[in-house]
C-alpha cells in the first residue's frame, strides 16, 4: 500500500476516465462502500471507482477532505483552539458554497454520494431535490425537476385518489 | 432535461425515502418511474401503518360526546375532529373500541368506524338486537389487511357469571379447592344482562362459541361459529341470585387487543382472556397469571406492543406479563414489577398553566365550525417524549410509581409508559425505564357536571390504511395546493 507520510495510509482511487487520485484511508474511508473494501482486504492496488468520472470524483474527494472527522491524537489539538459548535458553523457555510453547483452535476453528485454510500453528502446533494418536492404541487414538482408525467389522464386521476390524503 | 430519469432505482429510492409522509404519496402521482421505486421498495407502508401515539381519546360518563387530548405537533393534523359522523354530538354515544388507528363509534342501534387520519368513515348496516347488553369489538391489522372486522360479544360468551368475576361476593380459599360450589352475595341487584347461570354439570368453556361479526370485506354481519381449543377445565360457579356490577365494571371488561389476526378479550377482573381467531374460526381460553383473589381487586389492563400481547395488573404494585407462546403452549412471563407508592407532594401542586408544553384538548368552544381544534394551528413545537413538562424531578425514586391511587389510562404501545389520570382530570405519563413522570394535559370538557368522569379511553395511533368507503365532506384547509 502506497505511504506518503509516517503513519498516514494512502490510497489510489482511478476514475474511468483514467485519471488518479491519491487520498489518505481516512478520507477515503468517509465513503462506506470504499470503507468496507478496506477492511476486506480487497483494496491492495487502486480501487477503480465505475461510473464516477473524474470531475465528478474530485469533487466528491473535495468533500470528504472536508469533512474526514479531525479526532484522534491530530485533531485534540485542533479541537483545543477551535470550539465544535464554530467548526460546525464553519463546515455548514462550506457545503453551502460546495452546492452551488448546476443541476446536471448535482444529480452527478447524488448518484455518486449514492453508490459511494456517503451520507453526509447525500444528505446535502438530495436536499433540495426535497426540497423541491416538498409542499409543492404536482406540476411545481415537474416543472422544477423538468421531468415529465407519463400518466394517462384517467391513471392519474385513480392515482390521485388513492394518495388523496397527501392533498388535503 | 430530466436528470431524475437518468438515476438508478437505488438512488432515486434514497432520495424519496427521505420525504415525509405526505410528500412521499405525493410523489408517487409525479411519474410512473416514482411510484414504482415507492411501492416496490414499500416506503410508504412504515409511515402508513400506526407507529406514533397522537392523543388520547376519552369517553365520559354522562357528557354529549367523546373527547380527544391531542400531543402537541407541527403537521397540523386535528385527529379528534369526529364531526364528520352523523349527528355526531347529539345522543350520548361513546367510542366502543379502537384498533391500530381505527374507531369504533355507537352502540348496537348504530355503529360506524371511522380513520379520524384520512378522514374516512362506513356506517355499519343494523346488528342483530334482541335486548342483550353486548359489547363490541374491533379487529384490525393494517399491516395484514386492509378490512376490518367487529365483534359483538355477551358477558356469558367470556364466562362473566363466574364468582371471580363478582367484586363483592366473598370467596373463601378453601372454596376455590372445590370444582363446584356455590356463593351469595350481600349485594343483589338486577345485572343489565342476563347472568344465565351454567348448571353443575355444564361444561364451559363451551365447545363452540357462536358470535355476530361484521366483516368489512363482506359488507354484512354474519353469525360465526369459533371452535374451542383445549379442553373444558374452567371451576363451574352457580351463583345464587344476580350480583351488581358497577359502571366502572361495565366498561372495564371491554379490554381488547388485536394481535397476529386474533382477537384477545379479557374478561372483567382480569381472570382469563379469550382469544378469537377469524382465519381458523378457533377460540381458546387463557388463564391470567393471577389468582381469583388478585383479580376481585386489583385494575386489570390488556394491550399489544410491537413484540406481543401483554397483561398488566395493578395492585400495589404495576405488574406486566408478556404472552410467550412456543409449540402451542402459552405462558405469561413476568416483565415488570414496579412498586406504586403515594403521589410527592411536588407533584399534587403541579400547575397546569406554569406547565410551557400541555397536550392540547378539543373542548368546544376551542373548535372553529368545522369541528376543527383552532388551537392546534398555533402549535410551533413537537412534544418530546424526553424533556418535556417533567415533573417532580427532585423527588423521583428509581424503580417506584409515585402514582397510588391514580387511574390507569393506557400503555403506550411504542415506548416503556404508562398514562395515569390525577385528581380525575390531569393526565401524566410514567417512564418505567426513567421512572420519570411528564405532565400530559387536562381532559376535563367545560361542563357543569359535578359527577363527571373519564369513563374509558383509547391510546390513538394514527394509520393512513383502512378500507372505508364515506368521505368527510368539508377538508381540513391543507398547506399543499393540489
Amino acid at each position: 500500500m502506497a505511504t506518503r507520510e509516517a503513519g498516514k495510509k494512502m490510497i489510489m482511487l482511478k476514475s474511468p476516465d483514467g485519471m488518479e487520485f491519491e487520498v489518505e484511508e481516512a478520507v477515503a474511508m468517509e465513503s462506506q462502500t470504499i470503507r468496507k473494501m478496506i477492511e476486506d482486504d480487497c483494496a491492495d492496488t487502486a480501487i477503480l471507482i465505475p461510473n464516477i468520472n473524474s470531475k465528478i470524483l474530485s469533487r466528491v474527494i473535495e468533500y470528504c477532505n472536508k469533512h474526514v472527522p479531525t479526532t484522534g491524537a491530530t485533531g485534540a489539538a485542533a479541537s483545543d483552539t477551535v470550539a465544535p459548535a464554530a467548526l460546525a458553523e464553519d463546515l455548514k457555510i462550506w457545503d453551502a458554497e460546495f452546492i452551488k453547483v448546476n443541476r446536471a452535476t448535482r444529480f452527478d453528485l447524488i448518484q455518486a454520494a449514492s453508490y459511494l454510500n456517503i451520507k453526509g453528502l447525500l444528505d446535502l446533494t438530495s436536499q433540495t431535490t426535497i426540497d423541491t418536492i416538498s409542499d409543492n404541487s404536482l406540476e411545481e414538482i415537474r416543472s422544477f425537476l423538468s421531468t415529465k408525467n407519463d400518466y394517462l389522464p384517467e391513471e392519474e386521476q385513480t392515482i390521485r385518489r388513492e394518495n388523496q390524503w397527501a392533498f388535503q | 432535461m430530466d436528470h431524475t430519469e437518468a438515476l438508478p432505482d437505488d438512488v432515486l429510492a434514497a432520495i424519496l425515502g427521505r420525504l415525509g409522509p405526505r410528500d412521499l404519496a405525493a410523489s408517487c402521482c409525479v411519474r410512473r418511474a416514482w411510484r414504482a421505486v415507492v411501492d416496490d421498495r414499500r416506503l410508504l407502508l412504515p409511515h402508513l401503518l400506526p407507529h406514533s401515539v397522537e392523543g388520547i381519546f376519552a369517553n365520559y360518563n354522562d357528557h354529549h360526546r367523546p373527547q380527544f387530548l391531542a400531543r402537541p405537533s407541527t403537521s397540523c393534523v386535528d385527529h379528534g375532529n369526529l364531526h364528520f359522523l352523523p349527528n355526531y354530538t347529539e345522543g350520548h354515544r361513546k367510542i366502543a373500541d379502537h384498533c391500530n388507528g381505527l374507531l369504533l363509534y355507537g352502540d348496537t342501534r348504530e355503529f360506524f368506524v371511522a380513520n379520524p387520519a384520512t378522514r374516512r368513515w362506513q356506517r355499519l348496516p343494523g346488528a342483530h338486537d334482541d335486548g342483550e347488553c353486548r359489547e363490541a369489538y374491533l379487529a384490525f391489522d393494517p399491516s395484514a389487511s386492509p378490512h376490518y372486522e367487529v365483534f359483538l360479544i355477551l358477558p356469558k360468551d367470556l364466562g362473566l357469571f363466574d364468582v371471580t368475576d363478582c367484586k363483592l361476593a366473598e370467596v373463601q380459599p378453601e372454596q376455590l379447592a372445590e370444582e363446584n360450589f356455590t356463593i351469595s352475595s350481600r349485594y343483589l341487584l338486577e345485572p343489565p344482562w342476563s347472568t344465565e347461570v351454567p348448571q353443575h354439570s355444564t361444561e364451559w368453556p363451551p365447545p363452540v362459541l357462536t358470535l355476530d361479526v361484521f366483516s368489512s370485506s363482506m359488507g354484512q354481519w354474519q353469525e360465526r361459529s369459533f371452535v374451542r381449543e383445549g379442553s373444558a377445565t374452567r371451576r363451574v360457579v352457580n351463583v345464587r341470585g344476580s350480583l351488581m356490577f358497577t359502571t366502572n365494571g361495565v366498561t372495564r371488561w371491554r379490554y381488547s387487543a388485536y394481535w397476529r389476526g386474533a382477537l384477545h378479550v379479557l374478561l372483567c377482573y382480569g381472570t382469563f382472556v379469550t382469544r378469537l381467531s377469524s382465519s381458523n374460526g378457533k377460540y381458546q381460553v387463557i388463564e391470567t397469571p393471577i389468582d381469583a383473589n388478585e383479580c376481585k381487586v386489583g385494575e386489570h389492563y390488556l394491550g399489544s406492543s410491537e413484540t406481543g400481547l401483554y397483561f398488566a395488573n395493578l395492585q400495589g404494585r404495576i405488574r406486566i406479563w408478556h404472552l410467550s407462546e412456543s409449540n402451542g403452549e402459552v405462558e405469561w412471563v413476568l416483565k415488570n414489577s414496579i412498586g406504586l407508592v403515594e403521589p410527592s407532594a411536588n407533584i399534587y401542586s403541579l400547575n397546569p398553566k406554569g406547565i410551557c408544553r400541555p397536550w392540547i384538548f378539543d373542548d368546544d368552544h376551542d373548535l372553529d365550525k368545522y369541528g376543527n381544534n383552532k388551537r392546534l394551528e398555533k402549535v410551533i413545537l413537537d412534544w418530546n417524549w424526553d424533556d418535556d413538562n417533567i415533573l417532580d424531578e427532585c423527588g423521583r425514586r428509581p424503580g417506584h410509581c409515585p402514582l397510588l391511587g391514580c387511574q390507569l389510562l393506557g400503555f403506550h404501545p411504542y415506548k416503556e409508559i404508562a398514562f395515569f389520570l390525577m385528581e380525575r382530570f390531569e393526565a401524566v405519563a410514567y417512564h418505567f425505564d426513567s421512572s420519570k413522570v411528564q405532565y400530559i394535559g387536562y381532559m376535563r370538557p367545560t361542563v357543569d357536571s359535578m359527577t363527571l368522569l373519564v369513563d374509558e379511553s383509547f391510546i390513538y395511533t394514527p394509520c393512513m390504511i383502512g378500507d372505508l368507503p364515506e368521505k368527510a365532506k368539508r377538508l381540513k384547509r391543507g398547506r399543499r395546493r393540489s
